[in-house]
């Protein structure tokens, strides 16, 4: 069954930074809406670790070392956010913490879609949450 | 070293072929007790490589690496035992007054190594190497491993080399020993800790007998 859903205009392409975290209320959900070059995400505005806003925190990457004293490296940079409150990180593609694909430690995650110059967030027809094909 | 772990099989080892004993090493010397495992590889009746578990540096340090590559070559576990010092105090908070608080701190002894142990890489750097915490109880394991479990998730970019949580690597190269354990008052508890560890096989006998030790 396809969910009717209603997109939600939520200001120009340009008036939103790469690299930089929006908070925002949509439809009377808090998201917080994050830009990476051409590419946008929203996510739910909550950690789930202990509540913290996300938009309050970083875009950051994933460091990585094969082996203890490897000089560590930064890869995927901006793919994550980091909680300004006790540093989890979150996959911005999949809301996931990128220790553990799993439920409890999720975001919820919404479409974003640019049109023309205007970036819309989609959510159900109801007002509802209409989750990313992702989730 | 050499000494002493000769003393042990000309006085005991050989007295009984039902004794099985420790290779003792010296932590300033690590090339040297290196050497020390390999000389007595070929004796199995040395079982484990012994550790104390207060030391005057982690034990998770590259330095004690030729310890646990030779640990490794050999097949033998370090076990690390009740005890040891290190020229530092021997609680987390300074020097105690009595016995009771030395006896009962030593758990914070243990709790460094097994931190320091995981997440300095050493399970990376040795996959082989197993490590049996002797006498040290283990009601204070499942507090840690969700401590660390979690503090992983927000600190994790310090210690990227690990590839799972710290408890996963905890279930998998560590054991602990019975002697002494933890003793509740309602013995159920007990059974609850074990389920919280969350593995069947993480427990070993162990016995002090004869001793005043608890």
């Amino acid at each position: 069954m396809i969910m009717p859903v209603k997109k939600y205009d939520i200001g120009w392409v340009d008036a939103f930074q790469s690299g930089k975290l929006y908070s925002l209320r949509v439809a009377s959900r808090k998201m917080v809406l994050a830009r990476r070059e051409d590419e946008f995400f929203a996510l739910r505005d909550v950690c789930p670790h202990q509540g913290a806003k996300l938009s309050s925190g970083l875009m950051t990457g994933e460091v990585v070392a094969e082996h203890p004293g490897q000089q560590p490296k930064l890869r995927r940079e901006g793919e994550f956010l980091s909680c300004p409150w006790h540093g989890w990180k979150i996959d911005l593609r999949t809301g996931c913490s990128p220790l553990e694909e799993s439920e409890c430690v999720k975001v919820r995650r919404y479409e974003v879609h640019v049109e023309g110059e205007r970036v819309l967030v989609v959510l159900s027809a109801k007002g509802g949450l209409r989750q990313s094909k992702l989730d | 070293m050499q000494a002493v772990n000769s003393w042990t099989q000309l006085e005991w080892l050989d007295s009984d072929p039902r004794w099985r004993g420790s290779i003792l090493v010296h932590l300033g010397d690590p090339e040297g007790s290196a050497n020390e495992i390999r000389r007595l590889a070929g004796d199995q009746r040395f079982v484990q490589v012994l550790l104390m578990a207060r030391s005057s540096a982690p034990y998770g340090k590259w330095q004690m690496d030729p310890i646990y590559a030779a640990a490794c070559e050999a097949g033998l576990p370090i076990g690390i035992h009740f005890g040891g010092g290190g020229n530092v105090p021997i609680t987390a908070v300074g020097w105690p007054s009595y016995y009771i608080e030395d006896h009962t701190g030593m758990t914070q002894a243990f709790e460094g190594q097994v931190i320091s142990l995981v997440c300095e890489g050493v399970f990376v750097r040795f996959s082989e190497l197993r490590v049996v915490l002797i006498e040290g109880g283990f009601a204070w394991l499942p507090a840690l491993m969700w401590r660390l479990d979690k503090n992983y998730r927000g600190l994790r970019d310090e210690v990227p080399w690990l590839k799972k949580l710290p408890s996963e690597y905890i279930l998998e190269h560590f054991r602990v020993t019975t002697q002494p354990m933890e003793e509740p008052p309602n013995s159920q508890h007990l059974l609850q800790i074990l389920d919280m560890i969350g593995s069947d096989d993480f427990l070993m006998f162990s016995t002090r007998l004869p001793s005043l030790g608890f």
